[in-house]
């Protein structure tokens, strides 16, 4: 029986269960075991060097070095990262340390573009130096299937879309922005909770489709709460039709999958935008007591709804 | 009787074959079947406070654009009122569903209240004095979680703001210290404080949290430069006491986990620890969040174990970023720091191989 420390508080509440045997049910059936911090420190030591390594050799680069060759300082990079794709390629090392050695080059190419736009002021934008770099570095984001990786490059495509918007196209409206941003997450959500489904062994971690999915309902929360304060654009219908059609099939999603994750999510962002509606009509006094009583009173039925959506999903257990 | 109240019966039984001891088993199922029906993970209790704190924001931005501020001892009225209903309500229903509303009440009160005492020019310590008093008496009087956490987050505020408030900044590595003590006391004594009293038994995981976030906050201030006026000489303070636990953990409760009797091995392990430890003599947060995140991991404390890496990540980035050395030497510090640390893990997994075998 799996013994959690759910049941030993509430045995210990309402028994006289002694204090030496509470603490050995603790310590036999919830602290971490040998296993669990095998694994903590394995990936503690790793993740936490490598991260420091790449930040060393960043700073090494950042510096100003003026007597530094052209050629040796690219060259360097370049080797670096010729190294660390070799050996992930080659060698018989754990899966973890390839990925992890495939993020350094990952990262160790931005350096290089970086170091290369600096010697060679090319002039580009911004924007291009993220679009280029996320663009070179698909193959190795695709062959390693690995989360952190995952995340890195769509930060790097996000970054692209808003320094395209803030640099070369600024006649875009915000809601036509964040209707991108929205759109790129919310296909990436999608593409991942499906890879998850249909293959098992997919390394698609709880972790990152939650803050995937927070990062698309904030985007399009911002979009549409900024389309009711702003004049009309043409993108604010689009963005709400696609909104509702995303939240609807989310909402669906969560029931089958019994989420409260995305459906608290929805919830919280269909309760700000709302509000906003109201305060959009008018900003007296009265409207904002109103919004006030509106949040608290929607939040408390939705919970109350969602607590009963459990009880209901506990009861099929 | 239901499957989820007949696991925890039992769990009891098999319990009681092994040494007797007397329980309600009607109400151990009973509360078993109440946890399971609020059984609700982070995303719940998140919305309740961030529900709780958007309302409780807009009805501030009401009372300031409706002018209901002119009145002083009206305010003070009014919050004392709000607060009473947000813990009337709380000790009555003891529902999740109204968290979200008396989280907005209560905090609400605290504002009315605070600003009511203001404009009576009652002074900016009496007022935090007086909202530490109010906190502690909710605490006495209901146990619910939601509103515990925000009580024990209130006190820890107010200590803050009567340290900084009085210009006494460097007292700040003593509260770190004691917050610290606190913490792990609270987290290795689990089983003695859950067989105390009924009253720190129900405290226990509102307390935790909050003990915890008191602490991550506290050493925010000592781990962004020139957020307050600290003498540079008196960082390592509060880092002692990280470092002293964090070596305690290590030589006291995780070695143990490992079975590792060998002296050379004992030694490897402790030349690791004091190499980790030691450069954050003088980055007190980096050591703090460091000592959260082992500790929150032996007990396995999930919002802790987050906590403590986000915090460490956050800190490790600010020390950096404040330091006040040329890019060079930033480089070559982190790079042998990265390597160092890289060099560990492989003696790590051979420890492992070794204890394995």
């Amino acid at each position: 029986m799996n013994i959690n420390r759910e049941h030993i508080h509430i045995i210990s509440k309402h028994s006289r269960l002694p204090k030496q045997s509470v603490a050995r049910l603790l310590s036999e059936n919830v602290y971490s075991n040998t296993n669990a911090w095998q694994k903590f420190l394995r990936i503690f030591f790793l993740g936490l060097g490598t991260t420091f390594t790449i930040a060393g050799i960043i700073f090494f680069f950042a510096y100003n070095w003026a007597q530094m060759h052209r050629f040796v300082k690219i060259g360097m990079i370049e080797g670096l990262v010729v190294i660390a794709t070799a050996i992930t390629l080659l060698s018989r090392l754990q899966v973890l340390i390839k990925n992890l050695l495939l993020t350094a080059a990952v990262v160790l190419t931005g350096v290089l573009f970086a170091v290369f736009g600096q010697v060679y002021q090319t002039g580009a934008n911004v924007y291009n130096f993220f679009l280029g770099w996320a663009a070179i570095v698909t193959i190795w984001v695709l062959v390693s299937n690995f989360a952190p990786l995952w995340l890195i490059y769509l930060l790097l495509i996000n970054t692209s879309v808003i320094l395209y918007q803030q640099q070369v196209a600024q006649n875009w409206h915000d809601v036509l922005l964040h209707s991108i941003l929205f759109g790129i997450n919310a296909v990436a959500v999608v593409f991942f909770l499906w890879v998850k489904k249909i293959r098992n062994n997919a390394d698609v971690p709880v972790w990152f489709t939650h803050t995937l999915s927070l990062a698309t309902a904030s985007f399009a929360t911002i979009g549409i709460i900024t389309g009711i304060f702003e004049k009309f654009h043409p993108s604010f219908p689009v963005l709400l039709a696609i909104t509702a059609v995303i939240y609807t099939v989310a909402t669906l999603h969560a029931i089958k999958n019994k989420s409260l994750f995305y459906l608290s999510v929805i919830a919280f962002s269909v309760v700000c935008i709302l509000a906003a509606c109201m305060l959009n009509i008018s900003s007296d006094a009265a409207m904002i007591l109103l919004v006030s009583l509106f949040i608290v009173a929607a939040i408390t039925i939705i919970i109350k709804q969602f607590l009963q959506l459990q009880k209901a999903w506990n009861n099929e257990q | 009787m239901s499957n989820n109240e007949n696991t925890i019966i039992q769990l009891l039984h098999q319990l009681q074959k092994t040494e007797s001891f007397e329980a309600n088993e009607e109400a151990i199922a009973k509360e078993y079947f109440e946890s399971n029906l609020e059984k609700h993970g982070l995303a719940i209790k998140v919305l309740s406070v961030l529900g709780g704190i958007l309302g409780t924001l807009a009805f501030i931005g009401f009372l300031f654009i409706a002018g209901l501020y002119n009145s002083s001892t009206a305010l003070v009225i009014a919050g004392v009122l709000f607060i009473v209903t947000a813990v009337f309500i709380n000790k009555q229903s003891g529902k999740l569903v109204l968290d979200t509303a008396t989280i907005c009440i209560f905090l609400s009160g605290f504002f009315l209240a605070g600003y009511g005492l203001e404009e009576m020019k009652m002074g900016e310590n009496t007022t935090a004095l007086i909202f530490i008093f109010i906190a502690l008496v909710t605490l006495a009087v209901m146990q619910r979680f939601m509103l515990s956490l925000v009580a024990m987050l209130i006190i820890n505020g107010c200590f803050l703001f009567l340290i900084f408030n009085n210009n006494y900044d460097n007292l700040i590595h003593i509260y770190i210290s004691l917050l610290a003590t606190v913490f792990t006391c609270y987290l290795l004594n689990e089983a003695a404080l859950i067989t105390s009293n009924p009253i720190i038994s129900a405290l226990y995981k509102p307390m935790r949290t909050a003990l915890m976030f008191s602490f991550i906050t506290a050493v925010y201030f000592v781990g962004k430069k020139g957020w307050v006026h600290l003498s540079p000489s008196m960082l390592w303070l509060s880092a002692l006491v990280s470092i002293g636990i964090t070596l305690f953990l290590v030589t006291k409760k995780i070695l143990p986990v490992f079975n590792i009797t060998d002296k050379k091995t004992k030694t490897i392990v402790y030349i690791m620890t004091l190499a980790i430890l030691l450069p954050t003599l003088f980055a007190p947060a980096v050591s703090g969040a460091l000592m959260v995140l082992l500790l929150s991991f032996f007990v396995d404390y999930k919002t802790g174990i987050v906590t403590g890496i986000l915090s460490l990540i956050y800190f490790v980035s600010q020390y950096y970023y404040d330091l006040n050395l040329t890019l060079l030497v930033k480089s070559g510090i982190l790079f042998t720091s990265g390597l160092l640390l890289i060099f560990f893990y492989f003696i790590t997994n051979k420890i492992n191989t070794n204890a394995n075998i």
